[in-house]
């Protein structure tokens, strides 16, 4: 399912909430909407759906105008998970995840089947928390109900109104890798609001600045933090540069394409790499730490086998930093 | 620790405690004299008096020495069983001490009430499960009602008054009940769907707050007054509204001032419970595909609910009290026995009437609170609202 946002105005009293949006979102791709607070970005998530209506401009959902679609009919076939949590509380969490299937009069075997398989989905165990009430639920808890609520019916597209606000960073940074476990399985079209930086370049595939209501700009999470717009250069903060760098990894600037895995964020010293090397799967942030830590201005790369690989210089990080590699 | 001090039992002990040495009841030869007023140690006598008195020391003492909550409920509930027989006891034993007169009787005094009152107060402290509190119940009322049951309760003054009125006691009774039954279930069925209407659009919202709140300042026996004329003026130029008992005195301006009071609780709890729903869980309803009418149904009524019962529970309990006003313009009730007191300067009459009307408030309290508990889903908050 694709999504398209064109010329989309809102206005309220006589603020502009969001002013002339034009985006489009592909099939499969977790696209995230970033901004200050009161920027626009729950406006445009809500004119998706119809909770908010376009004053000009129009919405479109796999190519057909959504002010076409019955609301009802097109909000139960969208997932939606918003932003204060929004758990039912006078009904328990199965009742919640069951909300949709309910409104699609689903069989009753087939919602209780679903629910289980769904709790479950989000780390939940059925049998301890499907009788709960959500008041009873910690925050992390409530949020992965309402991602298992708007999951319930299986929708193509997933919309995300901060869904991981309300939490801890520990529980927030838990809670973000499981949801990208969960989408790479289930590839659905998301589009993600937040206003914290670090969640944009971890989840999106592609991140789309909003300010003042107007779009500022649409790029890759690495392309991102190279532009040099006044106001992209500002919200990007002034460690920018070590944002970039912790999204590559060793073997990356030494021409050794390797991913950043789990295990490489531990870096060299005690996941084996003797001192003075430095892990390919390891990120260049961490090398660079590692190099100051040492008062060196080179690392041996070693696989995380242990195999010799080559040299990270300075200059490899000097010219990373800059973005002229690929990223 | 709070668990260890709680103040409210501990006082009502000491109030079981205190009105068995004031004043228990007085023993008169008929309904208008002064009689002799005697407490609960002369009426006791010296022996099972002094055994009376160690028993409360030892009880106050063991709630003082106990650590164990669940134990010291279970004292509480003893002691309130006990406060409870032992005003039936001393009744009885008054009634027994009657000597002569035209028509002899006891009167009630201070310690009378005091002593249920404790009873009551402790008895609310010590419920556990709805199982134990009926057992309870009757383990208490058993013995008071075989004694009374048993004939010696005819000497007791209000029990007088009944036996001479047993007819028109019931009669009143029920009249009583299905007036303010009829008033708050005309102001549920008129003040729900006014709520409800309320809360959806303000330009029907403001006044229909004002007028209920307008209501609620005119003293009842105004309101009574003022609807006097306007039904009797209908009753005169409709003869089929007065085929239908419709005048300005009588059960039709009764029936209507009640349900215009129990309608400011309805609606104004209504209107609360629906605001009360949290913007949150209308986007979510609505996001998640309810229409308007699904999104009232599954989400919005439910969790207005307990404001709209606890309204109800408030307009019920008003009403039972208002009804009795109702008895000035005709409408009969438990009413009629309270003036027809005052107006004789009786107060045995006056209890006659006041007595079933405490307790139908009193039941009725407790019936909202059980139909609260069923209704209200638990995962619910009730904290604010008395529940
Ligand atoms: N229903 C509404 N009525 C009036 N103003 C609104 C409404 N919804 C949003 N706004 C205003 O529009 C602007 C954008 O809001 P929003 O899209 O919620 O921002 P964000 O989600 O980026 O914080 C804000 O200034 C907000 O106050
Ligand atoms: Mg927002």
């Amino acid at each position: 399912m694709t999504l398209e946002w064109q010329n989309a105005c809102k206005t309220f009293t006589d603020k502009k909430a969001v002013d002339n949006l034009s985006l489009e979102v592909s099939e499969g791709e977790l696209l995230v909407l970033i901004g200050p607070s009161g920027c626009g970005k729950t406006t445009s998530l809500k004119m998706i759906n119809r909770l908010v209506q376009p004053d000009s401009g129009a919405v479109f959902v796999n190519g057909r105008d959504v002010s076409e679609v019955p609301a009802t009919e097109l909000r139960r076939h969208i997932g939606y998970v918003i932003q204060q949590v929004g758990l039912f509380p006078h009904m328990s969490v199965a009742d919640n995840v069951a909300a949709v299937p309910r409104l699609l009069k689903w069989e009753k075997d087939r919602i209780d089947d679903r629910v289980k398989e769904l709790l479950n989905l989000v780390g939940l165990p059925a049998d301890e928390f499907a009788d709960a009430w959500p008041s009873r639920l910690s925050g992390g808890e409530a949020q992965r109900v309402g991602v298992a609520r708007a999951l319930a019916a299986d929708p193509p597209i997933l919309l995300m109104d901060e869904p991981f606000g309300a939490v801890d960073p520990l529980t927030r940074e838990v809670l973000q890798r499981e949801f990208l476990r969960i989408q790479s399985t289930l590839g659905k079209t998301v589009v993600f609001v937040t206003h914290d930086l670090d969640e944009a370049i971890r989840l999106g595939d592609r991140i789309a600045v909003m300010n003042e209501g107007r779009l500022a700009a649409v790029a890759a999470p690495g392309e991102l933090l190279l532009n040099a717009d006044p106001f992209i250069r500002d919200f990007t903060g002034e460690d920018r540069a070590l944002r970039r760098l912790a999204r590559l990894s060793v073997g990356a600037a030494i021409g050794e394409a390797t991913p950043i895995t789990a295990a490489g964020f531990s870096g060299g010293g005690e996941s084996g790499a003797p001192a003075g090397s430095v892990r390919t799967d390891a990120t260049l942030k961490e090398a660079l730490s590692m190099m100051l830590e040492a008062g060196e201005t080179s690392l041996e790369a070693v696989s995380p086998a242990g195999r010799r690989i080559g040299k990270l210089t300075m200059e490899d990080l000097l010219e990373s930093a800059a973005g002229t590699e690929a990223s | 620790m709070r668990e260890r001090f709680d103040v409210v039992p501990l006082a009502a002990l000491f109030l079981g405690a205190a009105s068995f040495l004031m004043p228990f009841a007085a023993l008169k030869e008929n309904r208008v004299v002064d009689g002799l007023l005697l407490n609960g140690f002369q009426l006791a006598g010296p022996l099972y008096g002094t055994v009376a008195v160690l028993t409360a020391f030892g009880v106050l003492t063991g709630v003082f020495l106990m650590k164990n909550g669940s134990r010291r409920r279970l004292l509480y509930a003893a002691a309130g069983v006990v406060c409870f027989w032992l005003t039936a006891a001393l009744l009885v034993r008054a009634g027994m001490m009657l000597t002569g007169g035209a028509a002899p009787r006891v009167s009630p005094a201070i310690g009378f009430w005091g002593l249920p009152a404790a009873s009551y107060v402790l008895i609310d402290h010590s419920k556990k499960g709805r199982w134990r509190m009926w057992i309870l119940l009757v383990v208490m009322l058993l013995p008071a009602a075989l004694l009374l049951a048993g004939g010696r309760g005819e000497a007791i003054s209000v029990f007088r008054e009944w036996s001479a009125r047993k007819g028109r006691f019931f009669d009143e009774l029920i009249v009583h009940i299905r007036l303010f039954g009829m008033a708050v279930i005309s102001a549920a069925v008129l003040g729900i769907p006014l709520g409800i209407l309320a809360s959806r659009d303000k330009r029907i919202g403001e006044p229909v707050t004002a007028f209920v709140d307008a209501v609620q300042t005119i003293p009842s026996m105004a309101l009574f007054g003022l609807l006097m004329a306007p039904l009797a003026a209908l009753s005169r130029t409709f003869p089929l509204l007065r085929a239908m008992g419709i005048r300005g005195i009588g059960a039709a301006p009764a029936l209507i001032a009640l349900t215009l009071y129990a309608l400011l609780p309805i609606v104004r709890n209504t209107v609360a419970g629906l605001a009360s729903v949290p913007l949150s869980a209308i986007d979510a309803g609505l996001g998640l595909g309810m229409s308007q009418r699904q999104l009232f149904y599954r989400v919005e009524w439910p969790m207005a609910l307990p404001h709209v019962l606890t309204g109800l529970r408030t307009a019920s309990v008003q009403a039972v009290g208002n009804t009795a006003v109702a008895a000035l313009i005709g409408a009969g009730g438990l009413g009629i026995m309270i003036f027809q007191g005052l107006g004789q300067a009786a107060p045995d009459l006056i209890l006659l009437g006041v007595i079933p009307l405490i307790l139908i408030a009193v039941a009725v309290d407790r019936s909202w609170g059980f139909m609260i508990r069923r209704w209200v889903s638990p995962g619910l908050d009730m904290k604010g609202l008395s529940a």
